[in-house]
């Protein structure tokens, strides 16, 4: 069943990640529509159910995505991604999520051209703040 | 008379006619069978002398031209040798006395002319026997001189010796050799000329005898000699003295000696180095082997080497069908080398560095081979204590890659989460969901810490003693523990172990492999069919193998294969509670033990891991 395109989708095995991402988006931005993964490859069934109309669409969704998960990872996920074309790709801004303090993450995350930034967990209304933009799509 | 059938040529010189005549005819009243020239002066008596081949010379004292004392020297000096008889009327003691010595064989007197047919046959009869010696003579001095001449000339040196073993001749060849003249030598005793001046010479009656010795030059040279030697005996068979027939060896003994002496020093070498050598002809038959070879192939080998047997008889099995491998190689022009070690009684391992190389002669021609043997054990295990050394250092730093890794996820990941969920806290946002995540989170960071204990505890308890684990009894002892889970999910475990089921290892490592692997397989069966656990045991040349095979979810191996041992990996996400840690604690267990594990699964199938240990 197709769903309308949500402003943010959240992408992390962590189902409590999740649940926290879902309630500091509620918190800074009031009440939002968050989709939640917990298996990346089912995510990326969603964009490709819900995001084929996208030559008239100036709508943006937000993704929210972790490195590490069992069967797809981030990474993997980001391949994936780049497949689509443009006019979908368009659609959104991701920035990639993860607990890894690890450099290496971030320095390959900057290195990824589909990701705009790596976001140390936890997510913080600062944070939710700065990477928020008029996203056009009904919250 | 013997000369009766010899017709004698007589020439007379006389000037009175009427003596002539007188001798004429008292000759021809003799028996004497003759033909008779008369010449009255000198130059008659040149010329006939010249032509007449006289056999006898007659001659007057005194003739107008000549006396007989120049018809005498004339004869001689024109080469006529025979008998010269002076025939004369007076003449005086003395003078006859004179020309007697100067060669004359008798004089007549010319009243007693009667006596004269005796005088010429006593005469020629004489000289027949002076020149029958004369001949004799020349002979000898002929042949003496050839003699002389090859003993001067020969080669070798000739050397006789009294019967005081005093030298009485020396030749040429022998006193250039000692650098003495034959006149220093004589007299001297043979041992004079040795060195240490020792008779070295045995017994000379001992008959023909060849030996070696030394002699001595004049300037104390030393001169190699061999010497033939025969005794010299007399009429009667007595030892009268010794003749030795002396070669000049020097140059051969010199070589011979630096040659043994150059042998020895390779010997010095050989008996002096750790290195074991045997040689062997083409066909490996052992021709020379040194000490330490001779010690260390017994004792590994338990059978001394023997010179003239063939060294593969030495060996059995394995080691022999490479030794003959590496023969065929080594003759094919290989050069081939290796390491190898037996086992001591004991247990311990003694290490060799063999090395194969060719035996060729000057011309390239392969003689045999040579096979050096080093023993390396303390090398060898300096060289194993390295690798471990390096091997537990790659393995501490592995942990440590692997450590930081789990500070910055694993670690950090519930430690987020706990942060994220005070930030909610504190703004107000309490709800019963928030407030239960805080507590998982908790619970999660300390799962981790204790798993980090876990896996930095197996590095500590490598040394650990090895006990008897009975498989059968470990699988029983851990369905015990596991009943609860066992009966929840209806598993029936299989198990076969009639081919192993023991084994000398760490019991808490094997505890842990085997229910890891079950706990596994509980947790990743296939929902709604019932879970099948099969264990066997199979034993193998050098090792055994444990094979656990389930009916599963299975993993996709082509697409995570390499991540299945990974720490915190996890392939399954909603449908178990796997944190990522059983396969990798296991993993790490088999290597610990030395072993490897490997894994064969498909999806919605089952799993099968395969362990040698």
């Amino acid at each position: 069943m197709r769903k309308t395109k949500p402003p943010y989708i959240v992408i992390d095995d962590d189902l409590l990640n999740n649940m926290i991402c879902k309630i500091t988006l509620e918190m800074a931005l009031g009440a939002v529509q968050v989709e939640t993964f917990s298996n990346a490859e089912v995510a990326l069934d969603f964009i490709r159910l819900n995001y084929d109309d996208a030559d008239n669409d100036d709508g943006v969704t937000l993704i929210l995505l972790d490195i590490n998960m069992p069967i797809m990872s981030g990474w993997e996920f980001l391949d994936s991604f780049d497949a689509f074309s443009e006019d979908i790709k368009k659609q959104f801004r991701i920035y990639l999520l993860s607990s890894s303090v690890d450099d290496r993450d971030k320095e390959k995350a900057k290195q990824n051209k589909n990701v705009i930034d790596y976001l140390s967990k936890p997510l913080s209304k600062d944070m939710v703040k700065q990477i928020d933009v008029p996203v056009n799509r009904t919250r | 008379m013997e000369n009766g059938s010899i017709k004698l040529k007589i020439l007379h010189l006389e000037d009175l006619a009427t003596d002539a005549e007188l001798v004429s005819r008292i000759l021809l009243k003799s028996d004497i069978k003759f033909e008779l020239k008369w010449v009255s002066n000198k130059t008659d008596y040149i010329e006939a002398l010249n032509t007449y081949e006289a056999n006898i010379l007659l001659s007057d004292h005194s003739l107008p031209t000549l006396d007989s004392f120049e018809a005498l020297q004339l004869a001689r000096a024109h080469g006529v040798n025979v008998p010269f008889i002076l025939i004369t009327s007076t003449v005086s003691e003395e003078y006859a006395v004179e020309i007697m010595k100067e060669g004359a064989y008798d004089y007549v007197l010319k009243d007693r002319l009667q006596r004269l047919p005796r005088a010429i046959t006593n005469a020629f009869e004489k000289w027949k026997i002076e020149e029958e010696k004369k001949e004799y003579y020349e002979l000898i001095r002929v042949s003496e001189e050839r003699y002389r001449q090859i003993v001067e000339t020969a080669q070798e040196g000739i050397w006789m010796i009294d019967d005081n073993n005093k030298t009485v001749f020396v030749n040429k060849r022998m006193c250039e050799m000692l650098e003495y003249s034959s006149d220093e030598m004589m007299g001297k005793p043979n041992y004079y000329f040795m060195e240490g001046k020792i008779n070295q010479v045995s017994d000379p009656n001992s008959g023909q005898d060849a030996l070696d010795i030394k002699l001595l030059t004049k300037s104390q040279e030393v001169v190699w000699v061999s010497l033939s030697n025969s005794p010299v005996l007399d009429n009667d068979g007595n030892y009268i003295g010794a003749l030795a027939m002396v070669t000049d060896i020097t140059n051969k003994r010199l070589y011979e000696e630096s040659l043994r002496n150059s042998e020895a020093n390779i010997r010095t070498i050989l008996e002096n180095t750790t290195t074991g050598y045997v040689l062997l002809d083409m066909y490996f038959t052992i021709i020379s082997f040194n000490h330490i070879a001779e010690v260390s192939y017994e004792r590994e080998l338990g059978r001394p080497l023997r010179v003239g047997e063939n060294l593969l008889e030495y060996f059995y099995g394995e080691r022999k069908r490479a030794l003959q491998e590496t023969y065929i190689e080594v003759l094919n022009g290989r050069k081939s080398d290796y390491e190898t070690y037996f086992v001591n009684p004991d247990g311990s391992k003694v290490w060799y560095y063999v090395q194969f190389s060719q035996v060729l002669d000057v011309n390239k021609k392969l003689l045999g081979i040579v096979i050096a043997a080093n023993d390396i054990t303390e090398r060898k295990e300096m060289d194993l204590q390295r690798e471990k050394i390096t091997e537990d250092l790659i393995q501490r730093n592995k942990d440590l890659e692997q450590f930081a890794y789990i500070v910055s996820h694993n670690l950090r990941a519930p430690v987020a989460n706990i942060l994220g969920i005070s930030n909610i806290l504190s703004a107000g946002n309490v709800n019963p969901e928030v407030l239960k995540g805080l507590s998982n989170s908790v619970q999660k960071l300390d799962e981790v810490i204790l798993d980090l204990n876990d896996i930095l505890q197996i590095r500590r308890e490598l040394s650990e003693r090895k006990e008897k684990v009975v498989f059968s009894k470990l699988v029983d002892d851990i369905k015990t523990s596991m009943a609860s889970q066992l009966s929840k999910g209806n598993v029936e475990i299989n198990v076969n172990f009639d081919q192993v089921d023991e084994l000398l290892t760490v019991k808490s490592y094997i505890h842990s492999i085997f229910s890891n692997l079950i706990s596994n397989s509980i947790k990743y069966s296939q929902p709604n069919v019932s879970a099948r656990i099969e264990i066997e045991s199979v034993k193998k040349k050098n090792n055994i193998e444990l094979h656990f095979k389930d009916n599963g979810m299975g993993i996709d191996l082509k697409r995570r294969g390499d991540q299945v041992f990974g720490l915190y990996k996890r392939f399954h996400t909603e449908t178990t509670e796997g944190k990522g840690i059983g396969l990798f604690m296991v993993k790490t267990q088999v290597e610990a033990l030395g072993g490897k594990i490997a894994i064969a699964s498909e999806v919605n199938k089952g799993t099968e891991f395969s362990i040698t240990l």
